[in-house]
């Protein structure tokens, strides 16, 4: 009895223990992580401690402050400008260690390690894209001449600075302790990849492969009258020429060394490819943005100066992609965001100038097939030659598992990412060093356009439109970055890889979309084509690559107004719910409809689109009906022939493209032979007709049979999601307006993308204001943890204090930052 | 010194032990406490209650000190959602506080399961006494 007692005793210590010290199932090491000294309730310590202090780092040169205000912004103030950057990679790591830890993880493929096989096929695809090889050719290539070289290293030891303090004060953010590891030091080249994830997840798609699955189904002749190169409806370039006409490519530097139908072989590596990236991450590949920004000139204005609005719309993460602060020191005075894990002032002002960017979309990914012989291992041919493929190995850690060896393969276009069928490699101008953060540095100290502009050369990708005002009235626009030309082909197809299709080079920076000072005293981009049809150059097609233009075109409308703006009027179009297809396409449909024809409930929907703002609002039962119309159109319309021609792609997928064809033949084209596959429909209001009919049953089984309950905010929420994906962390599901054509954009369902940062900067009075959805923590148990939600959700503004401002005002805290 | 005093000595200076091992990051501390409890106090009985005290003390006075310090709710209510019990900010305290118990109890037991294997000399036979009453001479029987 005594042994069986014995053996009981051990069985049952023995699996505490192993609990306790390795965790089990879905539990962390249950030891380490509640012990509540040194495990994860330490986050409550942490969320106290970002009071006035004194603290040691050892990077700094001499003493620094930072000055906190009452929400969290802060103000790092040296007299150096390395121990600024010491300074700021100190302040990020303090509120945002653990993000910017899984930022780096996710770009070098070291998630598996931490995680486990779950982050396995995202590691491999990033290690196959090549953003830490990038990173390092980047870092490679500094020079000592360089201002971002010794801002990267300055930033690295303030990291790890914060590191060493945490680790010695057992600090480290709960993340660490529950996943059971510790940071290991920043080095620059995370901070470099950090640079790569924005690129990658701006600028990398999968639209050729999309649109060769087109071409395959649904045949050549309708893929190119339905995804056209030029877009089918109106839309309002920034810059509507004339251009100059065009000229030789200019080389892109760092580049390593009209075909036939695809054939089967083809198509079904093609297939196999994009089932590979779809299964990826949200994230990983670029689906379009939902970015605006427009600059008002002085003449325009109320205040005499010159106004600039902003608001990148991003993935809405808790804690945010973006870390409010004062930059200041000899060389330095920026205030704006960052994102946590790079040492600059991404969007913002200084003295003179202020800037913020979109996505200017244009395609910076192709596709290659390889060329192989059975009996040529190892081979592909290129130029009339074969040549060998390079390989680069790489171990992947899986926490709980086996490492996985990866050798990635490279042909002169770029990394093999599928050897499925035919080998395809990916040419991506991600993967082409580009010293954005020189850049970016570069423009912190510009003082006019000319500097601005002359900065913006050396910005190669991902292209972004940068807006631009100063304090002189002036106004501007700037699509900077590569738009790379091939020798001859059809690019947003994946071509032969046997060398005629190469990319050859990029547009000349004096010929891309720019403007300085227009006639009109605006500037605006929403992701729209920036430029009209006589372009002489490829930059992409109106399927994915470009936005359909309806927030371009509101905005553009709005500001087309014969007025004298002001900041408030900046900040009312931020907020703007109007639907511009809404108000295209509306008037239409209540013409088609005889109202009395229409039967119960049909006669109400009616009379609420008759009435209708166009405005996406909350209460408006409308909006429901308006949106729920457009999708049943676009099914109505397509789906038959989706059905018909047996297509692999997600019709959903494709609604901005087809919604850009049905607006255009809802308008100017209403038989188009499109619509005669629904049912015994001849035109445009047949089809509107019976989409109307299915959308007031499909509401009435899903809201009710009273149509003025049903209200936008009963369908259409916004949820900000936590960044590890631990759902209780989120903020929402709430009911909230807009959709994805406003410029207040909300697009699904429910919306987790959005303005992410919203800037409005009046030069006439020297106002800047500035907010974000989430907080400047990303412990979740501090205040500054979603401390700004609210003010962004009610569509207000907190003023952008200079660093005096803000020491003095109520609630500011300093921290005094001694070596 | 009776079986009370010891349990409550035991006890004390488990708790402390185990509280200076938690200071020092060694949380496990608590369950070679609990090993030693088993072993010192002479019946399970004691020994298992003094082991799950020790535990449970050394990982609630550090708890307690936090929330008084900072207070625990948010914390509470961000662990629960981390752990999957979005919204019971009691769960991580409880679980917090069961682990505490847990390692002290299982130590206890393992140390008195143990020293039930090695028993303490045992007990000679007993000794028959005499029953002087049966020699005692009655007077008056003895007169009769």
């Amino acid at each position: 009895m005594r042994f069986v007692n014995l053996g009981a005793a051990v069985l049952v210590s023995a699996a505490l223990l192993y609990a306790a010290f390795f965790g089990a199932g879905p539990l962390p090491a249950l030891g380490p992580a509640f012990n509540p000294v040194t495990g994860a309730w330490t986050m409550a310590a942490d969320a106290s401690s970002y009071g006035g202090q004194t603290l040691r780092l050892k990077g700094l040169m001499q003493p620094a402050r930072v000055v906190l205000e009452r929400d969290g912004t802060a103000h790092v103030i040296a007299a150096t400008d390395h121990d600024l950057f010491v300074a700021v990679g100190y302040v990020h790591a303090k509120f945002r260690l653990f993000q910017m830890d899984l930022l780096r993880r996710q770009g070098e493929g070291r998630l598996s390690e931490v995680v486990g096989k779950a982050a396995l096929e995202s590691d491999r695809f990033e290690l196959q894209l090549g953003l830490l090889r990038t990173a390092q050719l980047e870092w490679s290539q500094l020079t000592g001449s360089q201002a971002s070289r010794d801002a990267l290293l300055a930033y690295a030891q303030g990291v790890n600075d914060r590191i060493g303090e945490a680790e010695s004060q057992h600090q480290l953010p709960a993340m660490f302790t529950l996943l059971g590891y510790k940071p290991q030091p920043w080095t620059p080249i995370d901070s470099l990849i950090v640079k790569g994830d924005m690129t990658q997840t701006l600028n990398f798609t999968d639209t050729p492969l999309v649109m060769a699955l087109l071409e395959k189904s649904l045949g050549p002749d309708l893929t190119a009258e339905w995804f056209p190169v030029l877009p089918p409806n109106q839309q309002s370039p920034y810059e509507p020429g004339p251009y100059a006409p065009k000229a030789v490519p200019e080389q892109i530097p760092t580049l390593p060394v009209a075909p036939a139908l695809l054939t089967t072989a083809e198509t079904d590596s093609v297939a196999a490819l994009y089932e590979r990236l779809a299964a990826l991450p949200a994230g990983l590949i670029a689906k379009g943005g939902e970015s605006n920004n427009w600059a008002v000139a002085g003449s325009r204005t109320a205040s005499g100066g010159a106004l600039m609005a902003g608001d990148p719309h991003l993935h809405l993460t808790l804690p945010a992609i973006w870390f409010q602060l004062t930059e200041d020191s000899p060389g330095y005075h920026t205030s704006g965001v960052s994102i946590p894990g790079t040492p600059v002032v991404l969007i913002g002002h200084n003295q003179h100038i202020s800037w913020s960017l979109t996505d200017a979309q244009n395609q910076q990914t192709f596709f290659y097939l390889e060329k192989e012989d059975p009996a040529r291992a190892g081979q592909y041919f290129w130029n009339g030659a074969w040549q060998k493929y390079g390989t680069a190995d790489y171990d992947i850690p899986v926490l709980g598992a086996a490492t996985e060896h990866l050798a990635v393969k490279y042909s002169v276009h770029g990394p093999v990412i599928s050897e499925r069928g035919l080998t395809t490699t990916v040419w991506w101008a991600g993967n082409i060093p580009s010293q954005d953060l020189d850049v970016l540095l570069h423009i912190g100290q510009a003082a006019n356009f000319t500097q601005f502009r002359d900065a913006l050369r050396g910005w190669h990708s991902p292209t972004h439109n940068f807006v631009y005002a100063d304090d002189q009235g002036n106004i501007g626009l700037i699509s900077a970055g590569y738009y790379p030309q091939v020798a001859t082909g059809r690019p947003w197809l994946p071509m032969p890889g046997t060398g005629e299709y190469d990319v050859v080079g990029t547009i000349p920076y004096d010929d891309i979309p720019q403007v300085y000072d227009p006639p009109n005293g605006v500037v605006w981009s929403a992701n729209q084509r920036p430029v009209a049809g006589d372009y002489p150059y490829y930059i992409g097609t109106a399927s994915n690559f470009f936005n359909p233009g309806y927030r371009a075109n509101e905005i553009n409308r709005v500001l087309g107004q014969d007025k004298k703006f002001t900041a408030a009027d900046m900040m009312a179009l931020q907020t703007d719910t109007r639907d511009y297809l809404a108000s295209e396409i509306v008037p239409l449909l209540v013409d088609a409809l005889a109202p009395e024809h229409l039967t119960g409930n049909e006669k109400a929907v009616f009379d609420l689109l008759a009435k209708w703002d166009d405005r996406m609002e909350i209460n408006s039962s409308a909006a429901t009906v308006w949106w729920t119309f457009w999708q049943e159109y676009l099914g109505a319309t397509f789906d038959a022939w989706w059905r018909s021609h047996n297509v692999k792609v997600d019709r959903a997928e494709l609604n901005d493209a087809l919604g850009q064809d049905l607006e255009a033949w809802s308008l100017r084209d209403p038989t188009n032979p499109a619509f005669t596959l629904v049912g015994s429909a001849e035109n445009a209001q047949d089809v509107m007709k019976a989409a109307f009919q299915s959308t007031v049953t499909l509401l009435g089984t899903r809201l009710g049979a009273e149509p003025t309950q049903w209200t936008w905010g009963r369908i259409h929420t916004r949820e900000l999601e936590n960044l590890a994906q631990i759902t209780g962390l989120n903020y929402g599901p709430v009911p909230d307006r807009g959709d994805a054509n406003t410029p207040l954009a909300a697009p699904d369902f429910p919306s987790t993308h959005g303005p992410s940062w919203r800037m409005i900067v009046d030069w006439g009075v020297g106002s800047f204001n500035g907010i974000y959805p989430g907080g400047q923590s990303e412990n979740p148990a501090s205040d500054w943890y979603t401390n700004r939600v609210t003010t962004w959700w009610d569509g207000r503004y907190a003023p952008m204090l200079d660093a005096a401002h803000a020491a003095a005002a109520r609630g500011a805290v300093t921290w005094r930052l001694e070596s | 010194m009776s079986a009370a005093v010891r349990f409550a000595t035991v006890s004390i200076a488990g708790a402390a032990i185990g509280l200076l091992g938690i200071l020092l990051g060694a949380w496990w501390l608590v369950f070679p406490v609990g090993v030693a409890a088993g072993a010192l106090l002479p019946r399970a009985r004691w020994a298992v209650p003094a082991g799950a005290l020790s535990g449970l003390v050394a990982w609630t006075v550090p708890l307690g000190y936090a929330q008084v310090q900072y207070g625990l709710r948010a914390t509470s209510l961000s662990l629960a959602a981390i752990i999957g019990f979005n919204g019971a900010a009691t769960i991580p305290v409880t679980l917090t506080l069961l682990v505490g118990l847990l390692l002290g109890l299982t130590g206890a037991w393992l140390g008195a399961a143990a020293r039930g294997l090695f028993p303490t000399r045992a007990p000679g036979p007993v000794q028959k006494l005499r029953d002087e009453r049966l020699e005692v001479v009655d007077p008056v029987l003895a007169k009769r």
